[in-house]
């Protein structure tokens, strides 16, 4: 008999992965589905998506321009009368005051013209012998009048002609008036710079293309990844072909990294055909004029969608370690197509974000994924973009895109999700398997905070301080507690804390502030802000008017409370149950950093995070690190109500001293009293 | 011992059921050239002791060696031994039998200069010839079957681990699972053969295990079980051994 059992030393996990990969691509290349989705759709599907609707319009448009328009004229102007009739597509028919509006009703005419006595007055005036020599006043006609029905889209659409002939009426009685006070040239030159820069046609908020692009680029990948992400895994499990692989000798990471990687090659390919032919059809298909040449503003050269490319390149990592996620989480075909709309809505309600200015505004957005990838397609398609910017948006997203895939890769870790096995509650409070609650609850929490924190500090600040506080931060932190079942003072670490901690808190709490301020000094050498930025969140912490003990009450105490609770009481506690020590304290830090939502302040608040997190896990007790947390944001109030500079003597002695007892204090271990 | 399993324990979770032990505390062993049988009804237990047998799930605690190598320590050196059949395990529809052989060969490590003789060896002895370069979704079950044996030893493993391997087949192909088995067994293979149908385990099997709700209540030859229960037919020597120990 033969025994092919060899050494487990020769294995190479790496070349696994390739093996996974080349089979995978080869099963994928062979599905119509995933061609169609891949190599026609973004080849043909989205640049007619440009071409047909432009074009459509644009035929359209100019059908009905050649429709005659009849035209009733309601006042004595024999000149403009003469004028209108002599236009091509335009009918002048004969109407009076008292009867134009029945015979727009009944569409006898199209289009009421009224002239005022002053616009006949002033065309038959002689100008010459007015005393005062202001040509534009005296070259300027009085408005005329137009009524007409807006519901009849023909009409609409044949306003062109009516406007076209009355303003050549109107330029030539111009002109000709100009040309005998001998200001002509003058008064044509100002007016074509007037023209073009204020002309609300050139401006690029009228225009939909910059709005549009980014969503359809982020549409095309997750379209096109979604399927056979579904396919790789979702069905391989449905068809009974995981079974074979989970008995193969190659590690489950390896087989995840092998599927995750034909799935970014689907998206990538689907991305680069995608610009490329939406490119070419702009550069050289029927829409060049309309679209392109018409839009000096926007930016469709080849640097710009190399740019484009580049900061989709994450981007495309990013959504298909996502659709690898969601289709690893799901046991069938149908299943998984249910996660896909829920997961499509996110990522177009993500996409959107960069389509509100007040948001578009906030530097947080250039850290959120998908999001500030719109963000930035659209600022290099207006010639707005930054290379800071794009570097930003390009390592933030591909740290995330890193992050999913690495999580998305565990995934086969789990028999849950491989054989339906399920976990009871204790068990899952014991292993801390709450991966997907925690992901959902931290989901849902942020982006209640993203929009209605926003929202509600537009409306009142203390109000929503508290708000924010007490519905978006304390309350679902219970209400996940509750669901877990953990138990709450074991999870919530509600342990009296020895003195010494105490102590080394508080005082603590005069050192952070400084070391904060310290930070962000530094910081901004490399990361410049606004001082419409400081003074926002200058306003944020502390609203113009309130004494300081309410203040110090709702930005202070409460956070201290509610925070705390959310951070280092249910995420840290649960957490803790999976994670070794370092990586949790490092993971809340990192958490509490995001969760400020500000670009300048992840790195202060992070740190702060870590060293709460440490105060937790170091005493046993949540109470230390609401200390700290109460110090650290009541002494930055205090600081700021009072004006007293940061590095200040006094502020600059009082954090050496804390730093100094507090060390004094985490270092000093009475060994008897802590064995009790 | 090739197979040796020693108080294997697996703890399952149903809303209505609670927490339960889907396998509480199996032990027994399996030398080479011999069949041992695992005889329960659905729900038993058996497919969960042979998943964690093959390493796709892990125990909560006891102890399973496949050629020596025990399977949480090290389960690369266990899949690399063992060999894994279930009537529940598909194949790739969009790829040939010929490349699903030659896809599980590479993963296995089995050398690569000799991989293709070896899938050629196969493709002979299971008469795939006219269909290993033919797409698996427009292969019959009795061709799948095949395909689905030969891809289950193209590493040439020492360790056969069966799950009910002819459920849902007609007669013909299951016929041609038993030669493999029989075989197999020629071969010196150390095989775990888990079954419902009374006939299949009497025909096949060496030993015979009775698991029931979980545990393992009794394991031997047919004739000591015959012996130990005073029946005859083997569906009778099940419900004898069930009953009395459920009654227990």
């Amino acid at each position: 008999m033969s025994s092919s059992a060899t050494p487990s030393s020769n294995y190479k996990p790496m070349s696994k992965t390739w093996i996974v990969f080349f089979k995978e691509l080869k099963e994928v290349l062979r599905d119509y589905r995933t061609l169609i989705m891949m190599i026609i759709i973004p080849t043909l599907f989205y640049p007619a998506m440009l071409v047909f609707p432009a074009t459509f319009a644009k035929q359209s448009i100019a059908r009905l321009g050649q429709n005659t328009v009849s035209i009733g004229i309601v006042g004595d102007c024999e000149p403009l009368k003469k004028r209108l009739e002599q236009a091509e597509h335009l009918k002048v028919r004969p109407v009076n005051e008292a009867d134009y509006v029945e015979k727009l009703k009944s569409n006898e005419i199209d289009v009421a013209i009224l002239v005022p006595t002053e616009f006949s007055a002033a065309i038959s005036k002689d100008f010459t012998t007015e005393p005062e020599f202001s040509y534009l006043k005296k070259a300027t006609l009085p408005a005329l009048k137009l009524v007409l029905d807006t519901n009849r889209e023909k009409v609409l659409f044949s306003m062109a002609s009516v406007y076209a002939a009355i303003g050549e009426f109107q330029e030539d009685y111009i002109k000709k008036r100009l040309k005998a006070l001998n200001v002509g040239d003058v008064w044509e030159r100002d007016t074509k710079v007037t023209f073009n820069d204020v002309s609300p046609k050139q401006s690029e908020t009228d225009d939909m293309l910059p709005q549009f692009a980014p969503y359809l680029m982020i549409l095309m990948v997750l379209l096109a990844t979604s399927y056979p992400a579904i396919d790789l895994i979702t069905g391989e499990r449905q068809r009974g072909t995981l079974a074979l692989l989970l008995v193969a000798p190659v590690e489950r990471r390896s087989i995840m990294y092998g599927k995750i990687m034909v799935v970014v090659m689907v998206g990538a390919l689907t991305t680069i055909l995608g610009i490329v032919s939406i490119a070419a059809t702009l550069q050289f298909g029927p829409v060049k004029t309309s679209v392109v040449d018409a839009h000096p503003q926007f930016d469709f050269s080849l640097t710009a969608w190399l740019l484009v490319l580049l900061v989709m390149s994450p981007l495309v990592v990013f959504i298909s370690s996502l659709s690898v996620y969601v289709a690893a989480m799901t046991r069938t075909f149908q299943q998984a197509q249910g996660y896909l709309f829920p997961m499509l809505l996110v990522t177009l309600f993500l996409a959107s974000a960069a389509q509100i200015p007040e948001l578009a505004d906030n530097a947080f957005l250039r850290i959120v994924p998908i999001a500030n990838t719109t963000l930035c397609i659209k600022q290099i398609i207006t010639r707005h973009q930054s290379w800071s910017g794009i570097a930003i948006t390009f390592v933030s997203s591909a740290i995330a895109a890193v992050l999913l895939a690495r999580s998305a890769a565990g995934l086969l870790q789990r028999e849950d999700l491989l054989m339906g096995v399920q976990l009871s509650p204790q068990k899952k409070m014991q292993t801390g398997s709450y991966g997907r609650e925690l992901v959902v609850f931290g989901g849902i929490v942020f982006f209640m905070l993203f929009y209605f924190g926003q929202l509600l500090s537009l409306w009142n600040v203390m109000a929503s301080l508290v708000i924010t506080q007490i519905f978006l931060i304390l309350c679902p932190a219970l209400v996940f507690l509750r669901y877990t079942r953990s138990p709450v003072r074991e999870t919530l670490s509600l342990k009296r804390p020895s003195p010494r901690f105490v102590l080394a808190a508080i005082s603590l709490g005069f050192a952070t502030v400084v070391l904060s301020m310290l930070i962000l000094t530094v910081q901004t050498k490399f990361l410049p802000y606004s001082e419409e930025y400081a003074k926002q969140m200058q306003l944020m912490v502390m609203p113009p008017g309130r004494p300081l003990w309410q203040i110090i009450l709702v930005a202070a105490l409460m956070p201290a409370i509610c925070e705390e609770f959310f951070f280092r009481g249910v995420l840290q506690g649960i957490l803790r149950k999976n994670l070794p020590k370092q990586k949790l304290i490092i993971v809340i830090g990192i958490l509490f950093g995001i969760f400020h939502m500000s670009m300048f302040r992840i790195i202060p608040t992070g740190l702060l995070g870590i060293l709460l997190a440490y105060l937790t896990l170091a005493s046993g007790s949540i109470f230390p690190s609401m200390c700290l947390h109460f110090m650290h944001n009541a002494y930055y109030l205090w600081a700021s109500y009072y004006k007293i500079e940061l590095d200040s003597t006094l502020c600059i002695s009082l954090a050496f001293g804390g730093l100094v007892i507090a060390g004094l204090a985490l270092g000093w271990k009475p060994a008897k009293q802590e064995g009790k | 011992m090739t197979v040796e399993v020693k108080d294997l324990k697996k703890m399952f979770f149903d809303p209505k059921r609670g927490e339960f032990l889907a396998v509480d505390g199996i032990s027994f062993n399996c030398s080479q050239g011999e069949i041992v049988g695992l005889l329960g009804p659905n729900g038993a237990g058996k497919t969960t002791t042979l998943r964690m047998i093959a390493t796709i799930l892990r125990p909560d605690s006891g102890t399973a060696k496949v050629n020596g190598f025990e399977i949480t320590a090290d389960p690369q050196s266990v899949r690399k031994n063992l060999g894994f059949l279930s009537s529940e395990t598909g194949l790739y529809e969009r790829l040939t039998p010929r490349e699903i052989l030659n896809y599980f060969g590479q993963l296995s490590d089995y050398p690569l200069d000799k991989l293709e003789q070896r899938i050629e060896d196969l493709i002979k002895l299971f008469e795939m010839k006219e269909f290993a370069d033919t797409r698996c979704e427009r292969l019959s079950t009795g061709m799948k079957q095949k395909v689905s044996i030969a891809r289950a030893i193209v590493h040439d493993p020492p360790v056969m681990a069966l799950d009910e391997p002819t459920s849902g087949l007609d007669i013909i192909t299951s016929q041609n699972t038993y030669q493999f088995i029989r075989d197999s067994k020629a071969q010196g293979k150390c095989i775990i053969f888990s079954t419902h149908i009374m006939s299949e385990a009497e025909k096949l099997c060496d030993r015979i295990g009775i698991i029931h709700r979980g545990k393992l209540f009794a394991m031997g030859t047919l004739e000591e079980l015959r012996q130990l229960t005073g029946a005859h037919y083997l569906e009778d020597i099940f419900l004898a051994i069930v009953k009395e120990q459920v009654d227990v």
